[in-house]
């Protein structure tokens, strides 16, 4: 299985692609993680991304890999084919044959809705063989597939050391996350926001440019203030996780994967391989109908 | 005279949407009637209680998208039987030196050698092939002679 990666170093969906590739392996499915580098970015900061975090580096390739016909494709997100699509012209001649041929096989994606007018368009241009959705319906009430949830791996973590250097952690990756958590943050005098060193920051406050080695073990507290649609959060679970503390600093009321996690039990095992063993039985289901073997 | 027993069709016939062609019934004939859209003309008023304003232009978009398809059939039809475009389903001896021009014409343009590389990747004797390395070399390889020389070998 190709697990095809074309988002930006810090983003959940690399870990989410990495922690799947690391389990249908020890299950004997062989799988990889193609990474094609978000144009800003570079081969390193993806390496040093897994390599921070979790206690293998394996079965990862950058740019090229040319897929035979009946290799299957999986995508955490369908964004990551619409992203392909839309930076298009930002790829070299050889990063994009390597996407024509794995989005042009038979695909496995995770349903989701940030590109809903050009996600068509993209499955077009790749020409993709045929799409099998599995989604999780309590964070998309009307997506198609079947269901199927974002669960962390924490059998692959690195322990985490703990290093407190600030109380509070936010996250502030972009502009929007930014803007919101300003509004709060003075009655946080000792915080520590991970963000870019990107012209929207606010020099006056602590800002911590990602990526952060051990970054669990840095701070006491997550505030969760993230304002706008967020599918499947990472970090609330991870602080769950190692027991520490989470406050839920946003609008209850936002449908979407925020309250769904907050309300699911931090993953064990037994919970992260009964869901994933649903997408192996829809890869053998797949295999048995192309009689690959 | 309109009226609803003779109307047959009205859209606007110009881009600023000030002209009209009515298509009126007649005994056995259709009829044209050309008219300018004023709503004091007692004939503009006339249409307009059998054809809304909105429904002249959802006519006019009919009628423009028909005859777009119409033109692009036509011009497609043109250029296959002049030979500038083919009929994928039927290779006719006007493709040939087409094709060699191709190949031998501009052998390293990077748009040409990106296209060559992916239909032959669409090949599935190519593209499931075993032989990892000529894969790989096709892949990189610089030229568009490069290329099928690999394809060959690999095809063999």
């Amino acid at each position: 299985m190709n697990i095809v990666c074309t988002g930006k170093p810090g983003d959940g969906l690399l870990r989410y692609s990495y922690e799947h590739c690391c389990y249908l392996n020890s299950v004997g499915i062989k799988s990889q993680v193609v990474i094609i580098p978000n144009p800003k970015h570079t081969k390193e900061d993806y390496i040093k991304a897994i390599k921070d975090q979790y206690t293998t580096y394996e079965n990862i390739v950058f740019n090229h890999y040319t897929p035979a016909t009946d290799e299957l494709t999986l995508v955490l997100g369908r964004s990551m084919i619409t992203l392909a699509y839309l930076d298009k012209h930002n790829y070299t001649k050889d990063q994009l044959l390597t996407l024509h041929l794995l989005f042009s096989n038979n695909v496995i994606a995770l349903y989701s809705e940030n590109h809903p007018k050009e996600y068509p368009l993209a499955l077009k241009y790749f020409k993709t063989k045929k799409v099998y959705d599995l989604c999780d319906h309590e964070v998309y009430p009307n997506g198609v597939g079947t269901q199927y949830e974002k669960i962390i791996n924490f059998e692959v973590y690195k322990p985490v050391k703990d290093d407190i250097q600030f109380r509070y952690l936010f996250l502030g990756t972009n502009e929007i996350y930014y803007k919101e958590l300003e509004k709060v943050i003075d009655k946080y005098p000792d915080h520590g926001i991970i963000t870019y060193n990107e012209k929207w920051i606010n020099p006056k406050l602590n800002n911590l440019f990602a990526p952060i080695s051990n970054i669990l073990g840095k701070f006491e507290t997550y505030v969760y203030t993230k304002p706008n649609f967020d599918p499947a959060p990472r970090l609330f679970v991870e602080f769950k996780w190692l027991g520490k503390k989470i406050e839920y600093l946003r609008d209850k009321n936002i449908k979407d994967g925020g309250m769904v996690y907050w309300n699911r039990p931090v993953p064990t095992k037994q919970i992260y391989s009964a869901n994933i063993n649903i997408l192996i039985e829809l890869k053998r289901a797949i295999n048995e109908k192309y009689k690959i073997f | 005279m309109i009226s609803k027993e003779n109307y047959i069709i009205a859209y606007f016939i110009d881009n600023a949407r000030k002209n009209i062609e009515i298509l009126l019934k007649g005994d056995k004939k259709v009829y044209s009637h050309i008219m300018e859209y004023d709503t004091k003309h007692p004939d503009c008023q006339e249409l307009l209680k059998v054809c809304t304003l909105d429904q002249l232009h959802e006519n006019t978009h009919t009628r423009l998208q028909e005859q777009k398809r119409e033109f692009e059939a036509t011009a497609m039809g043109i250029a296959k039987k002049s030979g500038i475009l083919f009929d994928e389903k039927k290779v006719g001896t006007k493709f040939y030196p087409v094709l060699v021009k191709a190949i031998f014409n501009d052998v390293e343009n990077e748009d040409h050698l990106f296209a060559l590389k992916l239909a032959l990747f669409e090949v599935e004797k190519i593209r499931n092939s075993k032989d990892n390395e000529s894969k790989k070399k096709l892949r990189q390889a610089k030229n568009k002679i490069e290329v099928l020389k690999i394809a060959f070998d690999l095809m063999s």
